[in-house]
């Protein structure tokens, strides 16, 4: 390319934005979406694959139905192709946890093939040490650290073939061969293993191995989806196959050996026993005879012997008699000496008391005549007293008297001299009386000599009474002295008085003790007396008890003599009997030994007997049960079949498998998407170019006439749209190849849940697919636009196309229609289909975008419409029950009671639910059968009906009916022939397809009691209770399974709500597929309105500048070509719908799992969610749009054409 | 009193870049009522811009363009759309007609947004396209198309008929014909026809005749006896 070439290519870009990117996004998109899903498929299984190498998986397991030796184990190594090999054991196995059952697989970990990968903890180190699948723990609720236990389930205990049946956790994992959410079925328990459980296999006390696995040389390093690896695989599959048979066949012939011989064994044991048996009861007879003979000989010694002791009994008795004769003489004795000695002690006692009493007698005597003394002298003391105070009496009163007779003397006298005193005194006052009136008068008259005189007369007068006053004053003074004296003696005169008083009392108080004093004398002069007489009395008693006494021991003492003689007369007779009695009892210790010897001799024979009796019986019995045994052994020896080998390959690891073809679902998908992608991408393109060689018509005329070449002149427009494709292909398929498969392998992600990781290499195969095919596209569509305008001459190509020439439609025929339309809707209508190319394009890329968003909605209304139907409508169940395998009879009687009785119980039904295989037409499918114990009532808990026409249909009555998927999946309908058996390798049954209903999650085969019952040759085992209640809250179902599970009959409880639950769970996962698909869906539809409109608006740029020019305002001018993008996006709508339907049907039937089959339909809702989206979508590209209308320049109207 | 069409000191500069053009340069003309106008002169005298703002496709940079007693410079958006619509009649030299319509669904597009239309089929009739109403542009001569475009104009019932070039893309009778019912609606209808063309020897045929070159106006010649389109050679 020229550099002036090149500078218009470069302009042409930067010119044309819109175009090119519109053709690199959409390349891109389709490119993404191309290699992202294309690529999903095989990174899972890359994944895996790279999961499976990491782990070391084996690629082939071996199995027998007799197990496997060590010398298949050599075999099998020694087989071509064979890398490596290990011998495994597995057992199921039942385990509680609270109320709990479930049956897990216990699996013996290997170190170089099948590792396990741990998750959290260690590996084990003990043998009560084990591993936990992450899954079953999560499920059970155990913790590392706790301990698990484990029981057969069976009748065999598990000790036999276990040596340690409880474990402590220490890791959690899982093992590379359970990749998914399913363990399988196992062969205790309800047949539905839950979990698996690794220890070490020293801890499998088994003889043989229950598996081999294997690794194959050379197959690591190969993709295990990958045809290659199944080449090589099925190579040592066949080797190993072949191998198979002759193992079989020596392991067939070691087990019939091994048995022959034990049957031999037991036969010869059982003739020893017999033999045995025999000899023991010879010798037991001839023990018999010897034990009576020796009875006899004893019974003689016997009778000799009792005669003898009767003898001896006499005489012991008559020597007992003596004895106690002498006895008691000689207690008389004894009695009579202890009394003479009583009666000596109290004559001793009585003469000391006579004694005593003789001088205490002399005693008061005495004292009495001393007394008398006493009182005697008293009395004459007192009389002497007496005489004393007498005289003394009289001498005071004499004294007495004189005192008064000389105090009234000086009484009398004292009177008398004051009686003068008193005289003179009187006589003085008289004179002095007169002297005073002298005196006066002297006084007036001085000299008067007579008054003078008369007044010395007078004075010598007055100085005669004083003289003589004072005469008496001397007299009175010696008496009043005396009177003193008197008066001073007086006190003296009252004491002494006092004195002979107090002796007069003392003497009176004397008198009367003298007097008491002899009063006492004569009382005890009685008391003597009576005393003396009591005393003469005892003494007279004592001497009369001496004698008596004394008789008493002569007496004695003869009696003494008497009993010695008694006594040695008895001692001689002693003598002799002893002798005779020694004899005797040597008689008899002999005797009694020969008993005791013949009583041992006797016991020793019974126990044997006994032992015998009893032995033999069990003898019997067992040499019965042994013949029995080797019976049945025989029988079953020769029933024997020759063991099977089972060569499983990966693709018989069931979740190997179904990743496998999870991931060619994907695959699948992989070659319908993206094709509507392509589709959108190439028509784009197409259209894109086509305008822009249309537009440049006169440029390539140009060139074409300036001699450029045709191949020149298009390599322009071609690199232009190359580049934009692989610019867009190449992006696309970066981020595509990253972030599809992430999308697609998270969703799958929840499924398979043990690969921990996940990978999205980019895959360079549908990488540079995806590129190629997008440039082959838009190349092919450029090129075709491009050739086309070649094709033209220069001249011709210089001139405008002619535009587009008007038409009428064909609706414009149907007159009564066309005539009702309005102008615009006329005119609207026929631009539609005038640019037809336009008309497909916005239809497919609306009916695109809508019908991916329908596919991403449709999805999820599939699911829902699983919960749905399958949880309220087909099952009508709130709960399951699930009973206790072990409980007895009238345990579930009350349990059965506490269902009925619970308050807000509907109604419930007792069934049988277990898990069978089903066959037909080459194909297998395991189902649960289920069988309602009565079918009265079946139809409260299950719904029969036909899923499109909604019919109801009966319950079987003889054959069975089927889920509907589970027909399809076998491939039989109404009428057909199955076969039904338990677990997976039991005996096939043929049973009649009575119908088909709808189902959606699991298998079910429907049938009755009495069909199964006929099937099976057995009962049903009811193990299901289905409870219907009003009150779905969840404190109620709470409280409801807390109740049932405290009985022992409940092995657990299943709520129709936690089923529930867990689909809405799945569809939270899928919201981001839906939101993938809206996204795409938006781009797309973004991608072509954009482009489509933005084409449309450039082609018809004059029309719409005229329309401008005529007055019209913007948004009439864009309304008029809106109205044509509204029919559009409504056609492309309803076009999308019907697409979208298709789609959706082909995606659910791709991407469904076995297990469950999604709900066919889409809701109305979803259908108008999609649309309303895709109108919204449409009308944000219309608004951008409109600025591209406003720009339109009115000048464009005035120009020519083109 | 003002002129039916005043325009008065219009200049329009467009802006390129760096580079300023004068497209015009100051015109000064006035039209009456009822008249038929020729706008006259060569390629690149700024004639288009004229008929561009005179039909509110474009604004002046400065002046002012009376019409009917308005000052369409003033004009913003939507009035100049309004005034489009109403008051303006528009003839294109390509005709221009919606190939998707017939002749009378073209008029009828028109009407669509008018408040007091015409009657379609009247106004075709009076362009002598009666008969061909319900032809697609694509089956009809030019002269005729050109005849739709007339009657989509006048079916307006406008203030003014614009026509820009209308014989341009016509041979000599037919564009004769065209001039001829345009002179005809002019008189007949006493609608104020301006017709845009570089081709002088059309002038004799105006009321008046308006010279421009070089974004001015040269001169305005004013025929008082104008000659009948039949009389008219080129």
């Amino acid at each position: 390319m020229g550099n002036t070439r090149l500078k218009d290519f470069i302009r042409e870009i930067k010119g044309n934005k819109g175009r090119f990117l519109s053709i690199f996004f959409i390349v891109l998109l389709g490119a993404a979406f191309f290699s992202g899903i294309r690529s999903s498929g095989g990174d899972m299984k890359y994944t895996a694959d790279y999961y499976f190498d990491e782990y070391d998986l084996m690629d082939i397991e071996v199995m027998s139905t007799l197990g496997l030796t060590d010398d298949d184990l050599k075999d099998i190594e020694n087989v071509d192709g064979v890398e490596s090999v290990c011998g495994g054991y597995s057992m199921d196995v039942l385990s509680s946890k609270g109320k709990e059952e479930s049956a897990v697989k216990l699996i013996g970990y290997t170190d170089e093939i099948n590792k396990f990968t741990l998750s959290e903890g260690r590996l084990p180190e003990k043998q009560n040490e084990c591993l936990i699948d992450d899954f079953y723990k999560d499920l059970m609720g155990y913790q590392i650290g706790d301990t698990i236990s484990f029981y057969s389930g069976t009748d065999t205990e598990l000790s036999e073939n276990l040596k340690v049946t409880e474990f402590t956790i220490v890791g959690s994992g899982g093992l590379p061969y359970y990749i998914d959410l399913t363990r399988g079925t196992g062969t205790v328990g309800d047949g539905q293993l839950e979990g698996y459980i690794c220890i070490d296999p020293e801890v499998f006390d088994m003889d043989v191995y229950t598996e081999i696995y294997v690794k194959i040389s050379g197959a690591k390093g190969i993709n295990s989806y990958s045809d290659q690896y199944d080449d090589i695989v099925e190579n040592v599959t066949e080797k190993l196959e072949d191998l198979g048979e002759s193992a079989s066949e020596r392991r067939y012939n070691e087990i019939v050996d091994e048995a022959n011989e034990q049957i031999e064994d037991g036969n010869q044991q059982i003739e020893d026993a017999e033999k045995e048996l025999a000899d023991a009861k010879k010798e037991l007879d001839d023990g018999k005879k010897e034990l009576d003979d020796a009875a006899k000989e004893l019974e003689d010694g016997k009778k000799e012997l009792d005669d003898a002791a009767k003898e001896l009994a006499d005489a012991e008795a008559e020597i007992k008699d003596g004895e106690s004769e002498l006895a008691n003489a000689w207690t008389e004795i004894q009695e009579n000496e202890l009394k003479l000695a009583d009666a000596k002690a109290e004559l001793d006692a009585a003469k000391a008391e006579i004694d005593d009493g003789a001088a205490q007698l002399a005693d008061g005597k005495a004292q009495i005549a001393e007394n008398e003394e006493l009182l005697n002298q008293k009395t004459a003391e007192l009389q002497s007293g007496w005489e004393q105070y007498n005289s003394g009496l009289a001498q005071l009163n004499a004294a007495k008297t004189e005192i008064e007779n000389n105090k009234s003397q000086l009484n009398s006298q004292l009177e008398q001299l004051n009686t003068q005193k008193e005289q003179l005194n009187t006589q003085k006052g008289e004179l002095e009386t007169q002297l005073q009136a002298v005196e006066a008068m002297l006084a007036a008259d001085p000299e008067n000599q007579e008054l003078l005189a008369y007044k010395y007369q007078l004075e010598e007068g007055i100085g005669q009474i004083d003289a003589g006053i004072k005469q008496i004053d001397g007299y009175i003074t010696p008496i009043e002295e005396g009177l003193a004296q008197i008066e001073a003696q007086m006190p003296y005169i009252a004491e002494q008085e006092a004195l002979l008083e107090s002796t007069k009392a003392t003497l009176t108080d004397g008198q009367a003790q003298i007097d008491a004093g002899w009063t006492e004398i004569a009382n005890a002069k009685e008391t003597l007396a009576a005393n003396e007489q009591q005393f003469n009395a005892g003494v007279a008693e004592y001497n009369s008890g001496l004698a008596q006494y004394e008789d008493g021991l002569r007496q004695l003492n003869e009696g003494k003599a008497e009993y010695e003689e008694g006594v040695k007369e008895f001692n001689e007779g002693k003598a002799e009997y002893e002798e005779g009695k020694a004899e005797y009892e040597s008689a008899l210790e002999d005797y009694n030994e020969g008993l005791k010897e013949y009583e041992d001799g006797l016991k020793e024979w019974t126990e044997g007997n006994d032992e015998y009796n009893e032995k033999s019986v069990e003898a019997q019995e067992e040499i019965e049960k042994g013949r029995l045994d080797i019976k049945e052994a025989e029988d079953e020896l020769a029933k024997l079949e020759k063991p099977k080998w089972h060569v499983l390959d990966r693709d018989m690891m069931q979740s190997v498998a179904s990743y496998g073809s999870d991931a060619d679902r994907i695959d699948s998908l992989g070659n319908v998407f993206p094709v509507l992608f392509f589709l959108v991408a190439a028509l784009v393109s197409l259209t894109c170019m086509t305008r822009m060689v249309e537009e440049q018509r006169q440029q390539i005329g140009t060139y074409k006439a300036l001699g450029y070449s045709g191949w020149q002149i298009a390599a322009k427009y071609l690199g232009y749209a190359l580049l934009a494709t692989v610019l867009g292909a190449v992006i696309g398929v970066l981020i595509g190849e990253k972030f599809l498969p992430a999308v697609v392998i998270s969703s799958y992600g929840m499924l398979y849940t043990g690969i921990p990781y996940y990978f999205v290499p980019y895959n360079w195969t549908q990488g540079i697919l995806a590129i190629v095919l997008s440039v082959a596209c838009t190349g092919g569509a450029t090129l075709a636009a491009t050739l086309r305008q070649l094709q033209e001459k220069p001249a011709e190509l210089m001139r405008p196309e002619a535009p587009k020439v008007g038409k009428r439609i064909l609706l414009e025929r149907v007159s009564f229609i066309w005539k009702k339309l309005n102008f615009t809707q006329k005119s609207t209508l026929r631009n539609l289909f005038r640019y037809k190319k336009r008309f497909i394009m916005t239809i497919i890329g609306i009916g695109g975008c809508m019908s991916l968003m329908l596919v991403g909605f449709g999805l999820r209304d599939s699911i829902t419409v699983v919960a749905q139907n399958q949880f309220r409508e087909i099952f009508k169940h709130d709960a399951a029950i699930a009973i206790d395998a072990e409980a007895d009879e009238d345990e579930i009687q009350t349990l059965e009671d506490r269902i009925r009785n619970y308050s807000g119980i509907e109604d419930y039904m007792e069934l049988c639910q277990s898990s069978v295989t089903l066959r037909a037409n080459g194909t297998d499918r395991s189902a649960l059968i289920y069988v309602p114990k009565t079918t009265d009532e079946v139809f409260e808990f299950v719904r029969f009906r036909d899923r499109v026409t909604k019919q109801s249909y009966d319950f079987p009555e003889t054959g069975v009916t089927l889920s509907e998927k589970t027909a399809d999946m076998l491939n039989v309908s109404v009428g057909d022939t199955i076969t039904i058996e338990e677990g997976d390798d039991g005996d096939p049954k043929e049973v009649q397809v009575e119908g088909i209903v709808e189902n959606y999650v699991q298998h079910y085969a429907f049938m009755t009691s009495e069909t199964y019952s006929r099937i099976f040759g057995e009962e049903p085992e009811y193990n299901y209770f289905y409870v219907k209640y009003e009150d779905t809250s969840e404190d109620y179902e709470k409280s409801f399974s807390a109740y049932m599970l405290e009985n022992e009959a409940c092995a657990g409880v299943s709520l129709t709500s936690d089923l529930e639950d867990q689909i809405v769970d799945m569809l939270d996962t899928l919201n981001l597929v839906i939101w993938v698909l809206i996204i795409a869906a938006a781009l797309l539809a973004c991608v072509v309105l954009y482009n489509l409109n933005s084409i449309n608006i450039t082609e018809r740029r004059r029309e719409l500048a005229t329309l401008k020019v005529l007055g019209f305002s913007n948004m009439e001018v864009a309304m008029y070509i809106y109205r044509e993008n509204i029919i559009l996006t409504l056609i492309g709508i309803v076009a999308g719908a019907v697409l979208g339907t298709f789609l959706h049907l082909f995606t659910i039937s791709t991407v469904e799992v076995d297990l469950m089959m999604f709900g066919r339909n889409i809701g109305i809702g979803s259908y108008l969610i999609c649309a309303v989206l895709t109108a919204v979508f449409s009308l944000l590209v219309n608004l951008v749009m409109y600025s591209h209308f406003k720009k339109i320049d009115m000048v464009e109207s005035l120009k020519s054409v083109e | 009193m003002s002129a039916f069409v005043s325009v008065r000191d219009v200049k329009k500069i467009y802006k390129m870049g760096e580079i300023s053009i004068s497209a015009c340069d100051g015109i000064n003309f006035e039209i009456e009522k009822g008249e038929f106008a020729i706008i006259v002169g060569p390629s690149g005298a700024g004639k288009t811009t004229v008929l561009n703002i005179l039909g509110g496709m474009d604004t002046a940079t400065s002046g002012s363009v009376i019409v009917d007693g308005s000052d369409i410079t003033e004009y913003k958006n939507k009035k100049l759309v309004e005034y489009r619509r109403e008051d303006i009649g528009f003839v294109f030299q390509f005709y221009n007609l919606m190939q998707n319509l017939t002749a009378l669904e073209n008029v009828e597009l028109a009407l669509q947004i008018c408040k007091n239309p015409l009657d379609a089929e009247k106004v075709l009739e009076q362009v002598g396209l009666g008969a061909r109403k319900n032809n697609f542009p694509a089956q009809l001569s030019g002269g005729e198309q050109q005849r739709v475009a007339i009657a989509r104009a006048l079916a307006k019932n406008p203030k003014i008929l614009l026509c820009d070039e209308p014989t341009g893309a016509l041979d000599y009778v037919t564009g004769k014909s065209i001039l001829k019912l345009l002179q005809d609606t002019c008189r007949n209808m006493g609608m104020t026809v301006i017709v845009i063309t570089h081709n002088t020897a059309l002038t004799p045929m105006a009321d008046r005749v308006i010279h421009i070159k070089n974004g001015r106006v040269s001169s305005t010649d004013i025929n008082k006896i104008p000659t009948p389109v039949e009389q008219i050679e080129w």
